[in-house]
């Protein structure tokens, strides 16, 4: 149907293609936000529902975007923190400007680059994983399957990713920065021979209770559209086995660009 | 809303079903797969202890079917009802609050590849007790396990098994809730004919001890099952067996009465020539 839209749009004005493209977007967008209220509905009837039987996979989910991804996020932090330290203390040491890093490392590391490439990574690993593994259940009719049994997928399939995703995705943004805290300290020793007193104290003059709540918020967010993103795409796959890498490619790009968008809204909400 | 389901009632209102009670009924149904009709104007009455048996050549027809009297698929005219309850009027919620009475076989067994059999056979127990009875649930799925013969596979994924073993898994499946209502979505699909025959008397077959108190099998459901083909294990045991040519019904009554000469099913061909060849 979505297709033989867009092939239809060869025949319209520029303005009609503009209207058509907008209409095709927003009902892609309200499919997705129809998605996630009907999975975070499942919330409400979890009293009826019972949670008892979906541990299990909310700990396999936690246990495989989270503590399976802890060294990845800390090389990638670590090098982060690192590079940003020693550019920002090259230069800044000349003019005796030391102090700048502590509101470098707050605004640069903390409150922008910790989430989003921590989420990057969770993307790469755990949102390529649900799609793919979601759209074979879809292709091998496993989802169908389930729904004879009178088993809700959302319930079943979808709800304990969500939880698992958002909350190993919480955890590792706390992760990246308790490391990017560590070695941008390391760094700076090595560059200026700053020590852990200095180092401490310029980072707690930037930072406020805020930052540690807008990080937080970022890291649920992010979690919820890790999960929910790459869930919808593999469930929507119909048809054939190379449908499945295709709807993985659409969740990672959805994925980040909403990351970068959600980003950039809170950080304008809140610092702005 | 479904509520947490208590195993021993079940197990105890599926050894009791009383037989000759309404389970499913349809009036007017039409469908359509791509244009192509399937069925027309199709009436079906189905009680506790009947067996239907529905074959029709089309492959995608085996399998909308039994995926419409289960609410899966739409009807694009007329009613089905499940016990009493029209389905085609319901949302999707309340139609899977009604399905945990119905035990359903895929074409493909429709098992959940990264379970292994036991869970796979224990899983609709586990999720519609929510988990409440674990040492019930437990001996009623090693009994159907045993019923079945999976002992020795128990243990494995799915993937290891061959076609005929998978589909007798997705059989202990679905008689797991002990449901009132079987419905088998094209069940000899894939399986050579003496598997399919051996799934056929597995399902509908005497009990293996001879006494029915030990048969875990629910007693007397209403089943109702498709196939592309006409199988020799149907005439066994089927009650009532629907022929539809052309998305009509050309035949509706005791397999005993049909004449089989002059018809031949595309699906019976495939299996006369395995029968040759093997």
């Amino acid at each position: 149907m979505a297709q033989a839209s867009i092939s239809g749009t060869r025949f319209l004005s520029f303005p009609g293609r503009v209207g058509e493209q907008t209409r095709l977007y927003l009902r892609r967008l309200s499919d997705r936000i129809r998605f996630a209220l009907q999975v975070t509905g499942v919330l409400f009837r979890l009293p009826a529902l019972g949670i008892g039987y979906t541990w299990r996979v909310i700990l396999n989910q936690v246990r495989f975007t989270g503590v399976q991804a802890l060294p990845f996020v800390a090389f990638v932090s670590a090098a982060s923190s690192a590079l940003i330290v020693i550019q920002v203390l090259s230069q800044a040491s000349r003019v005796g400007f030391e102090g700048i890093i502590g509101m470098v490392f707050v605004s640069a590391l903390i409150r922008e680059l910790g989430p989003i490439l921590t989420a990057v990574v969770v993307i790469g690993r755990s949102g390529t994983a649900i799609a793919a593994e979601l759209g074979t259940n879809q292709v091998m009719e496993e989802i169908t399957a389930l729904e004879t049994m009178g088993i809700d997928p959302l319930h079943y399939v979808v709800f304990p990713r969500l939880v698992g995703v958002t909350v190993a995705t919480l955890c590792l943004v706390i992760f990246f920065d308790a490391v990017a805290i560590l070695f941008g300290f390391l760094a700076a020793q090595l560059t200026v021979s700053m020590t852990l007193g200095t180092y401490l104290q310029y980072i707690a003059d930037q930072a406020a209770l805020i930052d540690f709540w807008v990080t937080g918020l970022k890291g649920l967010l992010f979690g919820m559209i890790i999960a929910l993103i790459p869930s919808y795409h593999g469930l929507i796959v119909t048809g054939a086995p190379t449908d499945v890498p295709k709807a993985t490619t659409r969740a990672v790009v959805e994925c980040l660009a909403l990351v970068f968008l959600v980003s950039a809204i809170i950080s304008v909400l809140f610092y702005y | 809303m479904s509520a947490r389901i208590n195993f021993q009632d079940v197990i105890s209102n599926g050894g009791s079903l009383i037989a000759g009670k309404l389970a499913l009924s349809c009036r007017g149904l039409t469908a359509f797969h791509d244009g192509v009709p399937l069925l027309r104007d199709f009436d079906l009455d189905l009680r506790t202890g009947e067996i239907v048996a529905i074959v029709i050549e089309s492959e995608w027809g085996a399998r909308y079917i039994p995926r419409m009297m289960n609410g899966i698929e739409v009807p694009e005219a007329g009613t089905i009802e499940l016990f009493g309850t029209d389905i085609t009027g319901l949302n999707e919620r309340l139609r899977l609050a009604l399905r945990h009475q119905v035990g359903y076989l895929f074409h493909n067994s429709g098992l959940i590849h990264n379970l292994t059999v036991w869970y796979n056979v224990a899983l609709p127990a586990l999720y519609h007790s929510r988990f409440s009875d674990l040492q019930g649930v437990s001996a009623w799925v090693d009994r159907l396990i045993a019923r079945c013969g999976l002992e020795r596979c128990r243990d494995l994924r799915p993937a290891l098994l061959d076609e005929a073993t998978r589909k007798r898994v997705a059989l202990a499946r679905a008689w797991v809730m002990a449901p009132p209502l079987l419905i088998f979505e094209d069940p000899l699909m894939d399986i050579d004919v003496g598997s399919g025959g051996e799934l056929l008397d597995l399902a509908f077959g005497p009990s293996a001890s001879g006494d029915d108190q030990d048969d875990p099998r629910p007693n007397s459901p209403a089943v109702l099952l498709t196939s592309q083909g006409l199988h020799e294990g149907l005439f066994r045991h089927v009650d009532r067996l629907i022929i539809v040519e052309n998305a009509d019904v050309i035949f509706a009554d005791d397999p005993r009465k049909f004449d089989r000469r002059g018809k031949v099913f595309p699906r019976d061909v495939i299996e006369s020539r395995g029968n040759e060849l093997g």
